[in-house]
């Protein structure tokens, strides 16, 4: 479904990523832990077809990644920037015209489990609320690729668990794949399929969660802090 | 085509606010021209005065507006960029909203100013006034948009640039960049052949205005519209187009393919 | 709600125990229809894929059965459910009596005490 092959990325002279390959499969939630700075956003940048690896090859599906592939890759930034006025409404509409698989209703539906109203001003909503709209938008589409970058930084534990609901609720796993980063594994640990785990670039761990539990009779976050040991 | 004007409604609010500035902008200055003329005697020289300088003004409107869509665009390029579409379709929206709002506030300019000269010019006869009016519509929309993708083309440029580098630096390169690339444009226009291949089609046009001039003669200003016969050719014409279409799409191909998030 | 697992034992076992008590109480019946994948997800706030090898794994077992297009059922099997609440009384004793064993106590002593606790009602039978 996603593959990286042999993928380096340097900013100038920065190594970002270094030599990595990775093959994600199709209907798994997968998180990509790793600390600030470790490479999980540029990941998810070069996979969306925002950024271009300095050498080496991702596909999506099978096709070479563009930005072109924003068809088939929904990605939630971890920027809280948005058209401020925007109403929700506006937003879900715009969405909807920019993407073919944008289900407008299954919006809608997600608009109202977040509690968002269609007439707010995104200027005038909260940090935590925008956050909401911003899942709205990305899990509003039924691409076969989601791409979450930091979904919960910097928001309080309500809006997090909600997102962690919508996240249960409205992701079509028999279709579609998730990459969700973050540094608080905490948060998600009882929703993912797998885990991998990225320190100064390099991928050091790809396993199923509860393989980890069942084997290493650990939880996510001692294991964690083995391997980052 | 259904994505496409969704995104120009969009551009259309994003754009709003440059739209009203000018507007405002634009009526101030002639108001104020009029209060100033009227203090000092002289307000229809000084309308025109006003006139004149929106005018020259107006032909950077597409630029200014170009410059303040894309820098907002520039602070949240992961969505702007996250898209199917193509860039020449993102940037075609923006261009083409830019000249909805520049005809918008021509027009609107343009036609207080002719209710003003008919009413209170008697110094201009009606064909000079559409003259006037034709050639300014002429001069300021194509000088307009050779602008504006001159300036996409070099954002594109800096864009890329700041890519490795912090932001001052892109623009003095770019500026540098901008200028050598002005001179060296320049040169091979002037060249022997390349005069000889696109100095084509010429076309007359009679009694074209080249200039004003104005006089104080009785206590009255009087203002002549010095005549000539020019001669434009169609080949510096597609010379310019061609070029334009070729800045336009190198542009898109640099955001395609060289500018990150 | 994250609290509702133990976070070093794999949740998708964890899923099947809780599923296992709520046979063995009385709470699901033979030929009771499960929540469906992914109402049981988001109930307990886990990964759909989690309950889909819980049900899975609960099916090898011959606990559950999923009936194509209908959804997954409690078996009527009332011998496979009868061994259920047997091994789990198994298990808990055994529990129990490791625990005991290891503080030394003899076989007499536990089962003196168990039978005096029991008498004396200081824990309710639920």
């Amino acid at each position: 479904m996603i593959k990286l092959t042999d993928v380096t990325k340097k900013y100038g002279t920065k190594r970002a990523l270094e030599d990595v390959n990775l093959t994600l499969s199709k209907g798994k939630l997968i998180g990509l832990v790793g600390e600030n700075g470790s490479g999980k956003s540029t990941t998810l940048k070069l996979i969306a077809g925002l950024n271009h690896p300095t050498c080496g090859d991702i596909t999506v599906n099978g096709e070479k990644v563009t930005r072109k592939i924003a068809s088939s890759v929904s990605y939630l930034s971890e920027l809280d920037e948005y058209y401020r006025f925007f109403t929700v409404k506006d937003a879900i509409e715009f969405q909807a015209s920019q993407f073919v698989d944008f289900d407008i209703e299954k919006a809608y539906e997600i608009m109202k489990f977040m509690k968002l109203e269609p007439q707010q001003k995104l200027k005038h909503l909260s940090k935590g609320n925008r956050s909401r709209v911003k899942i709205v938008l990305t899990l509003g589409r039924n691409a076969p690729v989601v791409l979450m970058d930091e979904p919960f930084s910097g928001l309080d534990p309500m809006v997090r668990n909600s997102i962690v609901k919508g996240l249960i609720s409205f992701v079509d796993l028999d279709k579609q794949l998730v990459l969700i980063t973050t540094h608080e594994i905490r948060e998600v640990e009882n929703i993912l399929d797998e885990i991998v785990a990225i320190r100064d670039g390099y991928i050091i761990a790809h396993h199923n969660v509860d393989d980890i539990r069942k084997e290493n009779k650990q939880s996510i976050v001692d294991w964690m802090t083995e391997i980052y040991a | 085509m259904g994505a496409w004007l969704a995104l120009t409604k969009k551009e259309f609010r994003l754009g709003f606010p440059v739209f009203i500035t000018a507007l405002i902008l634009y009526a101030g200055m002639m108001v104020g021209a009029y209060f100033l003329g009227k203090q000092i005697d002289h307000e229809e020289a000084l309308i025109l005065m006003a006139f004149m300088f929106v005018m020259g003004v107006h032909i950077l409107f597409l630029v200014f507006y170009l410059h303040y869509t894309l820098s907002s665009e520039r602070k949240r390029l992961h969505l702007w960029l996250h898209t199917p579409m193509s860039i020449a379709g993102l940037l075609l929206s923006k261009l083409f909203t830019g000249i909805v709002f520049m005809a918008v506030t021509f027009v609107v300019t343009l036609s207080a100013s002719s209710l003003f000269f008919n009413q209170n010019i008697d110094f201009f006869n009606e064909q000079t006034i559409y003259n006037i009016m034709g050639l300014s519509t002429a001069v300021v929309f194509n000088g307009a948009i050779w602008l504006a993708v001159t300036f996409i083309f070099f954002w594109s440029i800096f864009l890329t640039f700041s890519q490795q580098m912090n932001d001052f630096l892109s623009f003095i390169l770019t500026f540098m960049l901008f200028l050598i690339t002005g001179w060296v444009y320049g040169l091979i226009t002037s060249m022997g052949f390349v005069e000889t291949i696109t100095t084509w089609g010429p076309i007359r046009v009679d009694d074209i205005i080249v200039g004003f001039e104005f006089g104080y003669m009785d206590n009255a200003f009087e203002a002549n519209t010095l005549s000539e016969a020019s001669i434009f050719y169609i080949g510096h014409f597609i010379r310019d187009l061609i070029v334009s279409i070729i800045m336009f799409f190198a542009a898109c191909w640099m955001i395609d393919r060289k500018v990150e998030v | 709600m994250a609290d509702l697992f133990h976070s070093s034992k794999p949740i998708y076992e964890q899923i099947a125990e809780l599923i296992k008590k709520q046979i063995i109480r009385g709470e699901l019946h033979a030929g009771d229809k499960l929540p469906s994948v992914r109402e049981m997800a988001i109930e307990v706030n886990v990964n759909p894929n989690t309950v889909q090898r819980t049900y899975r794994e609960l099916e090898s077992m011959e606990i559950v059965q999923s009936k194509r297009g209908q959804g997954t059922f409690v078996t009527g099997n009332t011998a496979v459910l009868a061994a259920i609440r047997e091994e789990m009384k198994a298990e808990i004793l055994q529990n129990f009596t490791r625990q005991m064993y290891e503080m030394g106590y003899s076989k007499e002593e536990i089962t003196r005490g168990l039978a005096n606790f029991l008498d004396e009602g200081s824990i309710r039978d639920d």
